[in-house]
């Protein structure tokens, strides 16, 4: 008997639906109606929010500190993350399973936890600031709350762990014969990796650093605790205005920014990816 | 082109060795092919030359330069792998012109040498393809030129046809023995075909459990092989128990399906040795009982057991009066299970191998 599995699939997809488009249909309404004040919204379709937004310096500020702030902190992700990923897709050794596993678990810790973690670290009486102390590389304690280096060393830390699983299975595809083809026709470690592994790992390391580029966007926490109320990035922005002003219409239309900044940096990024492919005669 | 020296080369992985103390010397422009079944040691000993295995011990020497201590990229070697292994996000021309790219070989230098690969494989046009748009024996062919490419001392090559059909890996063996032949360049070839590794060499090495058990030339390991392993690996043979009556020249006389008839032996075995004698069934033949035998041969008296029909052979069983179980290769012929027949056979086809029985 064949049991009809596609109706089975229906209630899940209209919960998916309903979650997802109805929240966005609310505050993709919300951002076309003036604020009156305590939470209420005009009845008139306005877009003296957009006009503000794009007006106000302050606002415009924060969305550059938000992409500029998620891409410099991708970028070190990668950075830190390709490194680790190879090295563990690599390992012979039984300790790589169990080095895997610390990952994974990791990315299951709370960012509340982490950031509590790095505030240990960094603290002003902490071992790694008087080491640095010590050996007089520093005159004053390293901080990171209130700083835009501290959210982007928070930032790193929230993401680090998802970036390193997506790119260990990126490392996977690649045939470990292929290294060894290199080095048979002379190629070094160092040109091996330039001329072979980073070309094929590119699709994948741009696919990753969306990825982490989209979690920094949207993420909150790590900004708001780190940032203590100094480095406004957009989400910690969107939580005041809706929070503390009560501006329901402002803070609807700052998600929408958010949203549409970052689909057409993904959009961009997925049309170079496809690209890139196309020219190796390869299907996208 | 030079020729590669093996001296006491072993490879250990803890407490198992995958490769014992060897010694192999390849001539200089040789095919010399490493048989041998899966985990003989031939692959290990193929990595250790190439570099990407470094041996437990000894030595390894390319035109009397030692090269065991040098990373895989300064050996100068040209490797073909099992899975081609070309590089998917290259052109062919840019697969083929990698190496050449390693050793800054000018633009134009390159493109001209791309070339004339491409002619030498006989794919002229397809420079400007990706891996993926290829066949299986295209990409054999494309991972044959990369590896000539930087015109390398040595041409290794591991198991390279296993993925390709049977029609298509015959005319690839032919047509890779044509430019071997030509170039002249020492090959040293994997495999566990026993057909691939007599057409194709100058000389096969046949390994097992870690050391090489014969070094000769195809025939030589066909006609005469030393060991029971290299006998029942390389084609299909008989096993007879014997026992040396004495030691006659070059050979000894033996005692065996009843018979006694001298024979050449390379070995030791001493009158009184038990020893056994191996021979191919295409040198048996199925004779009427009453037929008189020519005055070289020998014959035994017998029965079939079995008869498969193979289209241009038949094989024949038959059960010897001593009880030994003889296998035949002959023409299709109209015997029948059961048929009393004789087995014929010449003393000088049969060879004794080395080990003890």
């Amino acid at each position: 008997m064949t049991l009809p599995w596609p109706r089975f699939l229906l209630p899940p997809l209209v919960l998916s639906l309903a979650l997802l488009v109805g929240s966005m249909y609310v505050f993709l309404k919300g951002s076309f109606h003036a604020d009156l004040g305590v939470g209420r919204l005009g009845e008139a379709f306005t877009l003296a929010n957009y006009r503000k937004l794009f007006a106000d310096s302050f606002y415009l500020n924060s969305l550059w500190l938000t992409v500029q702030l998620s891409a410099v902190t991708t970028l070190l992700t990668i950075v830190v993350g390709v490194p680790v990923a190879y090295v563990l897709a690599r390992m012979r050794s039984r300790w790589g399973p169990v080095l895997l596993a610390v990952i994974v678990a990791a990315s299951f810790v709370t960012i509340v936890i982490k950031v509590l973690g790095l505030n240990i670290i960094f603290a002003a009486n902490g071992g790694l600031n008087r080491l640095l102390l010590e050996l007089g590389m520093i005159a004053q304690p390293l901080t990171i709350a209130g700083k835009v280096e501290g959210v982007a060393i928070g930032l790193l830390y929230f993401t680090l762990a998802f970036i390193v699983i997506l790119l260990y299975s990126v490392m996977l595809t690649i045939p470990r014969s292929l290294e060894e083809a290199a080095q048979n026709l002379g190629a070094s470690r160092w040109r091996m990796h330039w001329r072979v592994i980073l070309p094929l790992a590119l699709p994948g390391i741009i696919a990753s650093g969306l990825i982490g580029f989209n979690l920094c966007m949207g993420a909150f926490t790590s900004a708001a605790l780190i940032g203590a109320g100094k480095i406004l990035t957009l989400p910690v922005l969107i939580q005041r205005t809706v929070i503390f002003d009560t501006k329901y219409g402002m803070g609807a239309t700052l998600a929408v920014v958010l949203l549409v900044t970052g689909l057409a940096v993904n959009l961009l990024s997925i049309l170079l990816v496809s690209r890139l492919n196309a020219a190796r005669g390869m299907t996208a | 082109m030079a020729a590669v020296m093996l001296s006491g080369i072993s490879k250990r992985y803890g407490d198992t060795a995958a490769v014992l103390p060897l010694d192999l010397s390849v001539r200089d422009g040789e095919f010399l092919t490493l048989l041998g079944p899966s985990g003989c040691g031939k692959t290990t000993t193929l990595r250790m030359i190439a570099g990407f295995v470094a041996p437990s011990t000894g030595h390894i020497a390319v035109a009397g330069d030692d090269i065991t201590g040098l990373p895989p990229q300064r050996r100068n070697m040209g490797m073909v792998f099992q899975d081609y292994s070309l590089f998917p996000h290259l052109t062919i021309a840019d697969n083929i012109a990698f190496a050449l790219v390693e050793r800054r070989v000018p633009a134009a230098q390159r493109a001209q040498r791309v070339k004339e690969l491409l002619e030498l494989i006989r794919l002229p046009h397809i420079a400007g393809r990706f891996p993926s748009e290829l066949s299986g024996g295209q990409q054999q062919r494309v991972a044959l030129a990369r590896a000539l490419a930087h015109t390398p001392r040595v041409l290794l090559m591991d198991e390279p046809f296993g993925a390709l059909d049977a029609k298509l890996r015959e005319t690839m063996q032919e047509e890779l023995r044509a430019i071997q032949t030509s170039l002249r360049i020492t090959t040293i070839f994997v495999t566990h075909d026993q057909a691939e590794a007599m057409r194709m060499s100058d000389r096969i090495a046949v390994m097992n459990q870690g050391r090489i058990e014969q070094l000769d030339a195809p025939r030589t390991v066909y006609d005469l092989p030393r060991t029971r392993f290299v006998a029942d690996f390389v084609g299909k043979i008989n096993f007879v128990d014997a026992t040396v009556v004495r030691r006659c020249g070059d050979g000894v006389e033996v005692d065996s399906l009843g018979l006694r008839f001298a024979l050449a032996a390379a070995n030791t075995a001493a009158a009184g040795d038990r020893v056994t004698l191996a021979i191919r069934p295409e040198r048996l033949y199925l004779a009427p009982v009453d037929e008189v035998a020519p005055a070289d041969a020998l014959s035994i008296e017998g029965a079939i057991e079995h008869i498969a029909f193979l289209g241009n052979v038949m094989h024949t069983e038959v059960r010897a009066t001593d009880g030994t179980r003889l296998l035949v290769e002959s023409q299709p012929a109209d015997w029948t299970v059961g048929a009393r027949l004789r087995v014929r056979f010449r003393p000088t086809d049969a060879s004794v191998l080395t080990e003890a029985a």
